[in-house]
């Protein structure tokens, strides 16, 4: 657990730093860097419509694909050319966004416990995006083609399992049929809309998943992808032909980059290397397996089948079912813990989440087994009394370093939106001059949406919402990254002398 | 045959605008211009009433709870965040642009060629074909009644190929299929110096008695870049360069 550790936290602290940079450049919700998985899924669209118009012009036949993806790309340039680059930047986009998308979650270790399913089905989107994009790089019948098709025929030839090797279809000049050929322009029709299917399926658990980028984010790379492309457009090699080796290969190295080490290594290595990775990368979630708190238990004698948590749960792991203890409500909340993360964001979502009660019966609807309402409180109680400035701070378990602040004590949840509003009304009329919650940025939430819910309760979007009577001047936010503690320490220190000018003027 | 631009005429260039102008503009037309346009006054009407509804709602309810809304946190946006984004979105181009079709990978050096020595022929079978005598014919179904028995399985083929008087290549192949009935494949690829080489495959099918059974040398003028083929004429029984 500690390797694995060492080897995350680099990575991890890089991904925070960019991201960091990157809120000052574009604010949090436009942030590309946690909008990885929804721009992978927007360059597949853009790949997919671009390629629509591009088969228009496509000619499927093995003396007549070069011609025509030539004539488009040079006599059509302002149009066709225009679609062709792309289409290929588009496909080489996927590829970088999600091979981000992938050490993010990994190094974020957002992959283990209930998360195994996104992180099991997106092993095979891997491969669909490898076939689709290769297969796509057949069809423009160049010498680069010629390369990457004798290559992957070839690898396949390794398993023996075709009586005579498929890469005699590539044998000399002469050998490819348009028959064979029509098989390969099939492959990428076929390919791309499986790997659709696959992304479909691997988003399937999660709840209300965001497939789409913000709008401006969407605008932005499409206009930074037409510049590209009008400015450095993609263009083919030599035309194709069997009987001449190419040389110097300009590769795309996105989808590429393993041809030269087949080259190298020879085929049975790349098998290994493919499969083992893929077997290592699948079971990656189980070594070592999470360390799973029990799911929250729902208390019937509380639970007024009111479907706040219902609402808010960002795992879908509630559901309403009807009412089972004969109590006078249409339904009850029942928790699947194999979708439950152990966020908490459901024990901030229930209206009998209340601390103005005395501690045996301080029992919600539904709560944490590790962090009960009760152990909530006592925790709160700890920090009202040992806080030096009296303001109390809320983190989370993986977001700022709230134990920084020395003059101030800190609670941490799993996600800060395990709070209940009303402990902030709570906390102040038991003492504390202030609270602050500091959770982490828009759109940076590892429970996806516990920051969004939360603004909304304390803002009053949402219910429950924080009482109107609590003074808003004694209740502070910072929604910020873990690499920022300076700032943390400044809106503490700012926060205080606020409460100080408040006294004075009350007092 | 003619190629896309010859065979399709001005329609080449007259696609994009008759198929997709339209697309582009109805779709330019349902996002905005339409509203600004041909105003649909009793939606805008409906749509006041909607929002000043919500208003309504919004008010009482911050009544209630001193609800806010929603301000962006354009605060922890940069005033120069418009010029950082663009340097972002170049940085993510060139990323893109580069590794898209460079470095240049090399393949094969200018002055090499490649041989590709591949053929797929089934050896001799292992035990020869016998004549079926009468009694046995009378017990076999009318129409399996073949005057020869033979059984199925194929000897494993052996393949040599020397240039220059050196061996470059020397493998044998099984026969495919589970019965080992089909024919034995060979597939490999070898760089050589461009130039003059003397090249001889041979291959033994399956009689244990000789040590080749089809032999071919030849002297070739090997091009740079060139893919030669090696490879086995199945009708002539014979190899073949190319
Ligand atoms: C084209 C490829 C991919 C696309 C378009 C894609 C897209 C997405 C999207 C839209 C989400 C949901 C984000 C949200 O709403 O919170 C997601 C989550 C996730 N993805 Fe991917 N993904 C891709 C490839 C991969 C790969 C290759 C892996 C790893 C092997 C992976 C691992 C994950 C994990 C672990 C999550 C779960 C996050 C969570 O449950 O909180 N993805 N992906
Ligand atoms: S702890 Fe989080 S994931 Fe689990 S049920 Fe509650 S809201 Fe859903
Ligand atoms: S929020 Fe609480 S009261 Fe409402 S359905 Fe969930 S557990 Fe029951």
């Amino acid at each position: 657990m500690s390797i694995l550790k060492t080897i995350r936290t680099p990575l991890q602290n890089m991904f925070l730093r960019v991201e960091k940079g990157f809120d000052k450049a574009f604010g949090p919700e436009w942030n590309p860097m946690r909008q990885l998985g929804t721009l992978a899924f927007y360059m597949f669209f853009v790949a997919a419509i671009t390629g629509i118009i591009l088969y228009i012009f496509f000619e499927t036949s093995v003396e007549h694909a070069y011609e025509s993806v030539e004539q488009l790309t040079h006599d059509q340039w302002w149009f066709g050319g225009v679609m062709r680059s792309l289409h290929r930047y588009s496909s080489d986009a996927m590829v970088l966004t999600m091979g981000l998308h992938l050490f993010r979650e990994w190094s974020f270790d957002r992959y283990r416990g209930v998360r195994w399913y996104a992180w099991f089905t997106g092993v095979p989107v891997i491969w669909l995006l490898y076939v689709s994009g290769l297969s796509g790089y057949w069809l423009v019948w160049d010498e680069l083609a010629q390369y990457v098709a004798v290559g992957s025929m070839e690898w396949f030839d390794f398993l023996g399992i075709f009586g005579e090797p498929i890469a005699n279809n590539f044998l000399a000049e002469g050998s490819l049929t348009d028959r064979f050929f029509t098989l390969l322009v099939f492959t990428h029709i076929f390919a791309p809309l499986f790997l659709l299917f696959m992304m479909w399926i691997h988003v399937l658990r999660v709840t209300q998943a965001k497939m789409n980028p913000p709008r401006g984010l969407a605008i932005g790379s499409l206009i930074a992808l037409t510049v590209l492309s009008l400015v450095y457009p993609a263009i083919s090699h030599k035309e194709a032909n069997l009987d001449v080796i190419p040389t110097d290969l300009a590769l795309d190295w996105y989808y590429m980059a393993f041809y030269p080490l087949y080259d190298y290594f020879g085929a049975g290595a790349m098998w290994g290397f493919a499969i083992g990775g893929s077997v290592l990368l699948s079971i990656l979630p189980w070594i070592p397996r999470m360390k799973e708190e029990p799911a929250p238990v729902v208390t019937l004698d509380k639970c007024n089948g009111c479907r706040r948590c219902y609402d808010d749960c960002p795992y879908g792991a509630i559901t309403m079912m009807p009412r089972s203890d004969g109590a006078p409500y249409e339904q009850e909340a029942v928790v699947d813990p194999s979708l439950c993360t152990r966020c908490g964001i459901c024990v901030g979502s229930c209206p009998t989440s209340s601390p103005f009660r005395s501690a045996e019966e301080l029992v919600t609807g539904i709560d944490l087994v590790h962090i009960s309402l009760k152990d909530m409180r006592l925790q709160i109680d700890e920090a009202i009394k040992t806080s030096k400035n009296g303001i109390v701070l809320i983190g989370c378990d993986h977001g700022q370093n709230v134990e920084a602040v020395e003059e101030s004590s800190a609670v941490r949840l799993p996600c800060v939106s395990q709070l209940p509003p009303s402990f902030v009304d709570y906390m102040i009329s038991n003492g504390a001059r202030g609270v602050m919650v500091a959770g982490c940025p828009e759109c940076g939430c590892r429970f996806r949406y516990g920051v969004e819910w939360m603004q909304d309760r304390l803002e009053g979007r949402r219910d429950p919402y924080l009482r109107k009577r609590v003074p808003r001047d004694r209740l502070k936010t910072l929604w910020a990254s873990p690499l920022d503690v300076e700032l943390l320490q400044e809106t503490v220190q700012t926060f205080d002398a606020d409460l100080n000018n408040i006294e004075k003027e009350d007092s | 045959m003619l190629g896309l631009v010859e065979e399709w005429g001005a329609w080449f260039y007259a696609v994009p605008f008759v198929i997709f102008a339209p697309i582009y503009f109805s779709f330019v037309w349902h996002i905005g211009v339409k509203n600004l346009l041909k105003p649909d006054l009793k939606k805008r009407e409906l749509k006041r009433l909607a929002k000043e509804q919500e208003e309504r709602i919004q008010q009482r309810r911050a009544e209630k709870a001193g609800a806010t809304v929603r301000v962006e946190h354009k605060a922890t946006r940069a005033s120069w965040y418009w010029v950082a984004q663009g340097a972002v979105y170049v940085l993510f181009l060139v990323v893109l642009g580069v590794f898209s079709a460079s470095p240049s990978y090399t393949y094969m050096g200018a002055g090499e060629a490649q041989i590709k020595l591949s053929l797929s022929h089934p050896g001799q079978r292992v035990e020869p074909c016998t004549e079926r005598t009468k009694a046995e014919l009378s017990k076999l179904a009318p129409n399996m009644r073949s005057k020869q028995k033979c059984s199925r399985e194929r000897h494993v083929i052996t393949l040599e190929l020397a240039m220059d008087g050196n061996v470059i290549y020397a493998g044998e192949a099984i026969p495919a299929g589970l019965r080992r009935d089909g024919s034995s494949s060979f597939y490999e690829k070898f760089f050589v110096s461009a130039g003059k080489h003397t090249f001889t495959v041979r291959m033994n099918d399956g009689d244990p008695t000789k040590d080749y059974t089809h032999e071919l040398t030849q002297v070739v003028e090997v091009e740079p870049t060139q893919n030669m083929v090696i490879g086995f004429i199945e009708n002539d029984h014979r190899f073949y360069f190319r």
